[in-house]
């Protein structure tokens, strides 16, 4: 999952982002609030942490303007302002949580897993498609009562098609939220990594799970044709 | 405590004026009017009195009082009153009818002298009364008649004394009609007065019950409106109204700014906490090396220290503001302590790429000051300017020491900013977002505790905008 943080205080920033990416996901970080609305507007994020006291733009000027642009990713506000008045103003600026500092690193997590959950529409952190089994929480994979050992890419490539499992995904989005490093890469590696998924998922001759879809990308579905 | 009324003091001033004014004029008038009535019945004395001295007639053999022909003519209406005559030769009298068994007392003045007099009659009643000596009258006949016996007829052998009184019941009568007259229009005119005086002012005074119910609203509103002035307000009630709006627009200013300030100090304070917390947990989130481990602990500190400085700077400035920190005099040398706060700043100079322009006479003479508050205004003058200039830019450092004060001047770039909110820097966690530093360690209150500290030392720091681009920090101390 693609994450974008926009946090000043660079102590912060910097645990926080190493945290997340060691959650597994990719993470663009700015220090600014006009750099930070630049990355939001032009790339994709799965889910956006923004500061309020930032410098040049703040950070509810900057929900807001995202909100302008029919842009529904979920936005978690992390702020020192406690205040009703100031939660409040942060909710009905757009924002789908408000967490206040000082908070606990899990407690942030845990947030944040639950708005990619809600993003694409999962009730639990345990995603089933067939028989197929991913405990997101646990980062544990089970294809007919069998645990699957996934590298760490493999993992959130499959992870990230389980939760848009039913629909196809073009290698363009996998490369944009699974992968950190997008300059000097190429889509190809999602091939690459799509099939040593399917052989890790199919072995012993299960049905494959994956399907390519020409012209749109892949599709984890538990109606393999 | 018990204010005045201002309605209660136009009641009671009107009142007491008006009740003077209207003594004063009743006085006047009754007493006009008592005179004009007095002389009318004067006047009538006299003239009844003119025409019965006329009426006695001297002839050839006896004095003849002629009134009754007198009453009888068509003067009769001139005279008034009640009548006396006497004969002061013979002794006789004779009155008028109206007087029946009543007499009249006997007073005169000099010849063809009236004398006015108030007396009482028989019955007992005022009369105002008229006593006239005069000579009867003779006409030729009766001299004629009188020489042809062998007698002269000399009017002055026969002396004669006519009083003649009319009452003054009826005056009086009049008068105290007139003084009850005057009494109840007067008493009228003051009441009349005060219930216009108290529907006048009820209805002026009404807007302003209507503008404490406005400002009652305002006190409980958050960020509220200016308050409404009634357009019924008293014209000289509305620069009150206009001042006490301007000073409640001071107030909310500077609850805004407290509200800022506490915003503000909640951030710079947390944010910290928060980032000793991330990185504590962080640091224990996943099994990691002993170096690894050390170096976020050293992270952890760095910001500990960071927010310390940040804990004094604020205690400092309390303490300043409060009057609870003292400044001593000695004499510093201004361009020594420059240097050593230039040098130190070099660093971060290097790292900027900042070039530094000075501008410092050859000697700077001594003053007389607080060396550690001097010290730390300096510090905070430069470390402000060094921080919110962009890389390569140009900084300037001036001592003025041509007056009698000591000035010291920084001038660097600058941008986004106004004249009119520039006060604004002085005020506790400003932070600039070209600051080039942003990890903590200047959470936006140098400047705050340079202008207390120049406060104390009895000087100032004036900010200005000497172009769109340039900054100007001007610090004046006595010498």
């Amino acid at each position: 999952m693609r994450c974008l943080l926009v946090e000043d205080y660079t102590p912060l920033r910097k645990n926080i982002e190493e945290c997340l990416v060691e959650e597994g996901y990719v993470v663009d970080s700015s220090a600014s609030g006009d750099e930070g609305l630049w990355f939001a507007k032009n790339h994709p994020y799965d889910v956006i942490i923004l500061d309020i006291m930032l410098p040049e733009v703040d950070g509810l000027t900057i929900l807001r303007k995202i909100r302008e642009l029919q842009d529904h990713t979920p936005v978690m506000i992390v702020s020192a302002r406690d205040g009703v008045t100031q939660r409040v103003e942060g909710l009905n600026a757009g924002a789908d949580d408000y967490l206040v500092k000082p908070f606990a690193l899990i407690e942030l997590v845990a947030r944040l897993h639950a708005l990619v959950r809600r993003r694409y529409d999962r009730g639990t952190p345990v995603l089933n498609v067939g028989d197929l089994t991913i405990d997101c929480a646990l980062k544990k994979v089970v294809r007919g009562g069998k645990e699957i050992s996934l590298t760490r890419r493999e993992y959130h490539l499959l992870e990230y098609l389980a939760f848009r499992a039913g629909q196809p995904v073009s290698r363009t989005d996998i490369w944009e939220h699974v992968y950190e490093d997008q300059a000097g890469g190429s889509s190809n590696a999602v091939d690459v990594y799509i099939g040593y998924l399917r052989k890790k998922l199919n072995e012993g001759g299960k049905p494959d799970l994956i399907q390519t879809r020409r012209g749109h990308g892949y599709l984890l579905t538990e109606s393999p044709t | 405590m018990k204010h005045p009324s201002i309605r209660f003091r136009l009641m009671l001033g009107t009142g007491i004026i008006v009740a003077v004014l209207l003594f004063v004029a009743n006085f006047f008038i009754y007493r006009a009017f008592e005179r004009t009535l007095t002389e009318e019945i004067e006047s009538q004395l006299l003239q009844s009195a003119s025409l019965l001295a006329k009426s006695a007639e001297l002839e050839a053999n006896s004095l003849d009082y002629e009134w009754k022909d007198a009453m009888n003519s068509p003067g009769s209406a001139d005279i008034t009153g009640v009548f006396q005559f006497w004969d002061m030769r013979s002794g006789r009298t004779t009155k008028s009818p109206d007087l029946g068994d009543g007499e009249l007392p006997l007073f005169y003045g000099k010849l063809n002298v009236p004398v006015l007099r108030e007396i009482t009659l028989s019955n007992g009643r005022k009369a105002r009364a008229v006593g006239l000596l005069h000579h009867p009258f003779v006409d030729v006949i009766a001299i004629a008649e009188a020489a042809q016996t062998g007698r002269v007829l000399h009017p002055e052998d026969f002396p004669q004394v006519v009083v003649c009184a009319r009452e003054t019941q009826s005056l009086t009568h009049r008068l105290n009609e007139l003084r009850s007259l005057l009494t109840r229009a007067s008493i009228g005119t003051l009441l009349a007065i005060w219930a216009s005086i108290f529907a006048i002012s009820t209805w002026s005074l009404h807007p302003i019950r209507e503008l404490s119910e406005n400002l009652l609203e305002h006190s409980k509103k958050e960020n509220p409106p200016q308050v409404e002035i009634p357009h019924a307000l008293p014209s000289e009630l509305t620069g009150l109204a206009g001042a006490f709006n301007t000073a409640l627009n001071h107030v909310e200013k500077s609850r805004a700014r407290e509200k800022e300030f506490t915003l503000h100090a909640a951030h710079e304070l947390r944010t910290p906490v928060a980032g000793i917390l991330i990185t504590l947990e962080q640091a224990l989130y996943r099994p990691r090396g002993s170096l690894d481990l050390s170096n976020r602990i050293e992270e952890a500190l760095k910001i500990t220290r960071s927010m310390r400085l940040t804990l004094n700077s604020l205690m400092r400035i309390a303490r300043l503001r409060g009057g609870l920190e003292a400044s001593s005099k000695t004499p510093v040398e201004p361009k020594t302590i420059l240097r050593e706060v230039l040098e130190a700043a070099i660093p971060l100079i290097e790292k900027n790429h900042l070039t530094i322009h000075e501008g410092f006479p050859e000697d700077v003479p001594a003053i007389s000051t607080d060396p550690g508050l001097f010290r730390a205004v300096i510090s905070n003058l430069i470390d402000n300017s060094i921080r919110h200039s962009p890389i390569h830019s140009t900084i300037e450092f001036h001592v003025d020491d041509s007056s009698e004060r000591f000035v010291f001047m920084t001038i660097n770039p600058c941008s986004g900013l106004s004249a009119e909110n520039l006060d604004r820097l002085f005020e506790p966690f400003q932070r600039g977002s070209k600051a080039a530093d942003n990890e903590g360690a200047h959470a936006g209150l140098g400047l705050s505790l340079a202008k207390e500290a120049a406060l104390l030392m009895g000087g100032r720091i004036d900010v200005n905008l000497i172009s769109d681009d340039r900054i100007r920090f001007t610090l004046t101390l006595p010498r």
